[in-house]
């Protein structure tokens, strides 16, 4: 029902009852998935405008512009980024075989899907060692400041998501797959989205970290973030 | 019918019961209406231009007075009237579509009539008149200082880099727009009247707030940016400058008074305020002096350092007591090292070179006031004294300007930090359980490092003040005859 | 949640799993308000002792400045964030969601259970800071920095810390709760209870959560760059600078920033507390005067768009923060327009009672006071919000009078009211109705007499945040006997309190039984089968909604209320 509609409606007039809201425990449970996602959303939103509005400041140096830069030297993190596509693809294939009768496929899926993710964590962490140990340490500079926090706080949100997916991990592979075929695939859906999810944060937040100032000046100058502070 | 009248009339005899809150309402109007007339705290009386801000608030108290006593007068007619009664029923009414649009519409009204003027004031607020004379307020836990910009009417470059005891106004010595910059650094501001200023702020630590309850206009000072407000003076007379932004323990206490007088008292007061540069002839507290410093520092930047130092094993020519001596020059020809000398060095290096040197010094571009910090540096890092400056004010004036009365007091009772009063030769424990006599000693170092000898009960939070070892002398003298 | 197999409805049975690690939403209510009201009472007592410094100065050797910051930094943080912002979604929320959209639960109980030990573990660090060496913060509720992480503020190392991760960890709990609220609101209706068909009090708290679920990130976000600039060394909110005449390492940062992140966390948080007061009242009158609330749909739309406009107004806390001063215009202009819908809700509580039934319980006496002071709460923000009028008025006691009247005095008004309601069903015995009566007259006289003077210290300029006011000249003698009085009055109205906490002990044991629908109202909670409800709230079939939660008083029936669950035709169309 449009929500318009919906908002209009004279509740003390004679309505028909609708029918019944059919609260399906997957429907609830996506739809809380997707309130957390906003909420989640909202969070990084605020902490990249925070960095946009930082980045007008004169001491501001960009991450990846000269060899001397902190972000120069990229492999490392294209590595990672590989690493949480993977997991991304292995959490589609799962929940794509997990609808059919592929249930080899859907575990092998999962489980790769979690080794990538770690693989994932770990490779930010070594890539955090490579910087400090080339002295960029958290405060060196603002937008390596940011780098830190926003890394930090993504890795966190992966290494969260492992716990859910050690759940799934375990329904999927140890109760019975027919009685439990609804459940497997709901626990699977609901990584798949929150994998999704993190995967689009991580490489829009990687392009904003290694874009060049210019950029930053234009976008805070279209949305008129500046001047405020 | 009749069982209804009765009915009523047992209903009315109970009216005590339910009638409070309407009782309450309507003397809560009345009294906050009579209060709000007889009340003797109205505001301060206004000594600047923004009597229109007092108009604007009057529209509002107007139209938001009436809403007030039409809603409560509402709430208190409604209760006795339609208080309870078994035998009535209310009325069945979910809306009524012609009484909101009604009631939306004025409100809308009400609403403009009240943020048009506003805002058509607030234009003017935030418009600073081309004609507008510019003053520099600059706030630091918990005491104020002004800076007035001098003959050229600009304010030099400023920042927290430059600030040492010998420029606490951080006002870059190599910027030529700072020179004649005027420099008030006790807490009374002196302005003119009837001519509108522009007043700068900024902090050097935490956020402060220059306040002026006479003036209307109040504006936050944020360290690392520079804010403004502006206002025009039109009562001559002296008005207290509060601090109306929370800065931590003293916040409370961070006073300062802005004089207002006639432009010819104005004029002859700033001409006794010294200049920036008449500053920083003067003081020398420290083992160079500002201008010598940022010579330091240039010369760092710029390399010199690499070639010439202060020790015998120089590879250009030393700097050690090169000032004032008579140089040897490649020709065999001697040269004595003065001003135009070293300033010819610099801009022509190869035009008279030092026996035993080579030519291999690049053209440095330097104007006239780094030239100058650079020859500073010279002369005081490589042996000539400077000379001490005594002090000009007493240390009563002194403590008045530096702000430490936010914390002590100088008749015995207890604020942040210990009363002066009786002080000198008293005897305190300190927060280390050691017991200490206060003699000339600790306060000294009570000056310089407030934080290593804690007086028991007191808080360890005072900023050691921007003073010199003559104006912490002057200051103990004024404290041992408390 | 029609599925009677799920696996979350089975009925605890132990003690612990019924008490204490309960997913039980009625029981996670109870634990909520308990520890909100047992910190809330902490902060009352900070309140008075503040106040005493303020009305009677150098009196109390042991209030420092130090001390005092610290009293005025705490009983803000934690009225604003721990007790009504707790109160109002973790309390009210929790119990009346499920009940009144005919739900056996949140839809993740677990969920649940976890957001109400978070909160008690944000409580417990909080409390902890006053026990830590320096002790709690004194940087005001606002936290400003550069002040609130520098020597020279009370509490700047541990206590300013302490802060810091319990407000992450509050976030943590309150973003747990607001999942369940809005995911139960959307998703677990019973049949029949559309949108428009559910009570007022539940607009208010779904929309509350919304708005909390949106802006607690920005006061997130804050406090961990703040943490950052603070144990990391990092500037992002920290200029150059110098403290205690050393020049620190940080660089360029901006503590406006700051600034903005928190405020737009903390206009929001505005409505986070007053929408849930605004829909609880709106029940309460209409449900004593015995007549349906006037103007229903007006009152649902005007809920929404406060909650979408307090989005865009939150730089009028920031109009002398020395930010571009050409943003005044647009905050001036949102903040008044903002005034619109909430007048029109003001009118619609007025118009309610017009042509009603008024029975003057103690409920109804807290609703209509709340009415008033709330209108001298809003009328005076149109003061504060006009950016010229601010100009004078910012940081003085008429912001201090303005807030506490606003989000102080009134939703706290509402949350005597709505425990004066519903504590019969969450019990199943009435509160002492004459105790009830001196809480109200007492709280609410005395609150009056506290602002409704302070205002005008605010319009004489008395700064706020000040430890003393001596040897200022422009504060008259008299405004120390008004300080005094005021003081004296505050004190009073915190003893009255203990009444109210009396009454709650008391009336659990010795209270009039309350039967299942004492006020004869309408909505879904009081239709259970059980007072207070049983685990699953419902029998063994979930309540059908045939009418929205207002039918008081309806022509052609002989009661004067028509529960939601009621089927039946007028006297006149009986078959």
């Amino acid at each position: 029902m449009n929500i318009l509609t919906a908002l209009s409606e004279k509740p003390w007039e004679e309505n028909p009852n609708p029918q019944m809201q059919k609260a399906v425990r997957e429907r609830v449970r996506i739809s809380g998935l997707r309130v957390l996602l906003t909420v989640v959303s909202v969070l990084f939103f605020l902490f990249i405008v925070a960095f946009l509005m930082r980045s007008q400041y004169p001491d501001w140096q960009p991450l990846a512009e000269q060899a001397s830069h902190p972000l120069y030297d990229k492999t490392q993190l294209w590595l990672n980024s590989i690493y949480l596509i993977l997991a991304s693809v292995g959490m589609q294939i799962a929940r794509m075989s997990s609808r059919g009768t592929k249930r080899q496929l859907t575990k092998g899926a999962l489980i790769v899907a979690g080794v990538f993710s770690s693989a994932f964590v770990a490779g930010q962490l070594l890539f955090w060692q490579q910087l400090t140990a080339q002295g960029f340490t958290v405060d060196a500079n603002p937008a390596l400041s940011f780098f830190y926090l926003f890394t930090g706080l993504h890795a966190l949100h992966v290494a969260i998501g492992l716990i859910t997916w050690l759940v799934a991990l375990r329904i999927t592979l140890f109760s019975d797959p027919t009685a439990h075929a609804e459940k497997i695939n709901h626990y699977i859906e609901l990584c798949a989205m929150y994998w999704h999810f993190l995967l689009g944060l991580w490489v829009l937040l990687f392009a904003l970290l290694i874009s060049k100032p210019e950029t930053y000046n234009a976008i805070v100058e279209f949305c008129g973030l500046g001047g405020g502070v | 019918m009749e069982a209804k009248v009765i009915l009523r009339t047992e209903a009315n005899n109970k009216k005590g019961a339910g009638m409070g809150i309407a009782i309450a309402l309507i003397v809560i109007v009345i009294g906050s209406i009579i209060f709000h007339f007889l009340s003797p705290w109205m505001m301060t009386p206004l000594a600047s231009n923004w009597g229109s801000i007092d108009d604007t608030m009057l529209i509002t108290l107007i139209i938001t007075g009436i809403v007030f006593i039409a809603i409560n007068f509402f709430i208190a007619f409604a209760v006795i009237k339609y208080r309870h009664d078994k035998n009535r029923k209310s009325k069945y009414e979910p809306e009524n579509k012609k009484l909101e649009v009604w009631l939306t519409v004025i409100t809308s009204i009400g609403i403009v009539a009240m943020l048009a003027p506003g805002l058509v004031v607030y234009s003017d607020v935030v418009t600073v008149p081309e004609e507008a004379d510019v003053v520099e307020v600059v706030g630091q836990q918990w005491s104020w200082s002004f800076r007035f910009p001098g003959a050229d009417g600009e304010l030099g470059k400023s920042g927290v880099e430059h600030i040492s005891i010998d420029n606490p106004f951080g006002v870059d010595p190599l910027d030529p727009l700072g020179q004649d910059d005027v420099l008030i650094s006790g807490n009374r501001l002196v302005l003119p009247i009837d001519r509108p200023v522009k007043v700068l702020m900024r902090s050097k630590d935490v956020l402060h707030n220059f306040y002026v309850p006479q003036f209307r206009v109040k504006m936050d000072m944020v360290p690392g940016t520079v804010s403004y407000i502006w206002f025009t003076p039109t009562i001559t007379g002296e008005f207290e400058i509060l601090c109306a932004e929370f800065c931590g323990v003293g916040h409370f206490n961070m006073r300062g008074y802005v004089e207002v007088m006639s432009q010819q008292d104005f004029d002859s007061w700033l001409a006794q305020q010294p200049t920036f540069s008449q500053a920083l002839a003067k003081n020398s507290s420290e083992a160079l002096s500002v201008t010598a410093q940022s010579g330091k520092d240039l010369s760092q930047i710029s390399g010199c350092l690499g070639c010439h130092n202060f020790t015998d094993s120089s590879i250009g020519p030393t700097w050690k007591n090169l000032y004032g001596k008579m140089q040897t020059l490649a020709d065999g020809s001697q040269v004595l090292v003065d001003d135009a000398y070293l300033k010819e060095s610099v801009l022509n290096p190869t035009a008279k070179i030092v026996k035993g040197f080579a030519p291999i010094m690049p053209v440095m571009q330097l104007n006239d006031l780094e030239m100058d910090s650079i020859i500073a540096y010279i002369k005081e890092k490589g042996g000539v004294e400077g000379e001490a400056a005594a002090p000009e004010i007493s240390g009563e004036q002194l403590a008045l300007n530096k702000g430490c009365y936010a914390c002590h007091s100088i008749d015995g009772s207890k604020m942040l930090g210990p009363s002066w009063k009786g002080l000198f030769n008293s005897e305190k424990s300190l927060a280390s359980g050691q017991v200490i006599t206060v003699d000339e000693e600790y306060l000294k170092e009570s000056i310089f490092q407030p934080n290593a000898k804690i007086v028991a009960g007191y808080p360890p939070v005072m900023p050691p003040p921007v003073i010199n070892e003559q104006e912490a002398q002057a200051i103990i003298d004024f404290i041992k005859t408390l | 949640m029609e599925n009677e197999t799920d696996h979350d409805m089975h009925e605890p049975t132990s003690f612990w799993t019924k008490y204490v690690w309960s997913q039980d939403h009625k029981v996670i209510a109870i634990q909520y308000s308990v520890i909100a009201i047992l910190v809330g009472i902490v902060a009352l007592i900070l309140s008075g002792l503040m106040r005493l410094q303020l009305g009677f100065p150098g009196s109390f050797d042991f209030i420092d400045p130090s001390a005092y910051y610290q009293f005025v930094t705490m009983h803000g943080m934690i009225m604003v964030i721990y007790l009504l912002t707790a109160i109002f979604l973790g309390g009210f929320g929790n119990y009346l969601i499920p009940l009144m959209v005919g739900a056996r639960d949140m839809v993740f109980p677990f969920v649940n259970m976890l957001s109400v030990w978070f909160y008690l573990l944000a409580v417990i660090v909080l409390m902890a800071s006053f026990f830590v060496p320096g002790g709690p913060t004194g940087a005001g509720w606002t936290l400003y920095p550069p002040q609130a992480i520098l020597p020279g503020t009370p509490g700047n190392d541990w206590g300013i810390i302490l802060m810091l991760v319990s407000l992450a960890i509050f976030i943590v709990a309150a973003t747990m709760g607001g999942l369940n609220y809005v995911t139960t609101v959307l998703q677990a209706r019973t049949r029949g209870m559309t949108l428009m068909r559910m009570p007022l009090t539940v607009w208010g708290i779904f929309m509350a959560t919304i708005l909390a679920l949106l802006a607690f990130p920005a006061l997130f976000v804050s406090a961990v760059m703040m943490l950052f600039d603070k144990i990391l060394g990092t500037s992002f909110f920290m200029p150059a600078i110098l403290s205690m005449g050393q020049q620190l390492d940080h660089e360029g940062g901006s503590p406006i920033l700051f600034q903005h992140l928190f405020w737009f966390f903390g206009h929001p948080e505005v409505y986070i507390v007053a929408l849930p007061a605004f829909g609880i009242v709106s029940d309460l009158i209409s449900t004593h005067a015995r007549k349906n609330i006037f103007g229903y749909r007006m009152m649902v739309w005007a809920i929404v768009g406060i909650g979408v406009l307090s989005f865009v107004v939150w730089a009028h806390h920031m109009y002398i923060s020395g930010m571009n001063p050409m943003f005044g215009y647009f905050f001036a202009t949102t903040t008044l327009i903002i005034a619109v819908p909430t007048a029109i809700k003001v009118y619609n509580w007025v118009l309610t009672i017009w042509h009603g039934n008024i029975k003057l319980n103690v409920p109804m006496l807290f609703a209509l006071g709340f009415v008033s002071t709330f209108t001298i709460g809003g009328l005076t923000g149109l003061f504060l919000g006009n950016v010229v009028v601010d100009l004078p008025l910012s940081d003085t006691y008429f912001v201090v009078a303005h807030f506490h009247m606003v989000m102080g005095v009134s939703p706290i008004l509402v949350v005597f009211g709505g425990i004066y309601h519903w504590y019969p069903k969450m019990f199943g015995r009435m509160l002492n109705d004459t105790m009830g009566k001196f809480h109200f007259w007492g709280t609410f006289l005395g609150t009056y007499a506290i602002y409704f003077p302070m205002h005008y210290l605010g319009v004489l300029g008395v700064p706020r945040r000040y430890f003393a006011y001596e040897n200022y000249d422009f504060i008259p003698e008299s405004a120390k006997d008004l300080n005094a009085m005021i003081s004296v009055m505050a004190i009073f109205v915190a003893l009255v309190q203990l009444v109210f906490i009396y009454n709650l002990i008391w009336s659990l044991f010795k209270g009039k039984k309350a039967g299942d629908n004492p006020w004869k109202a309408t909505s879904l909670e009081w239709q259970t089968e059980h007072t207070p409800p049983t685990h699953g709230n419902w029998g063994k079939e979930l309540p059908v909604c045939h009418r929205w939660a207002y039918d008081y008083s309806v022509p052609g029936y002989e009661q004067d209320f028509l529960p939601q669950t009621f089927t039946g035709q007028p006297e006149g169309q009986k078959a």
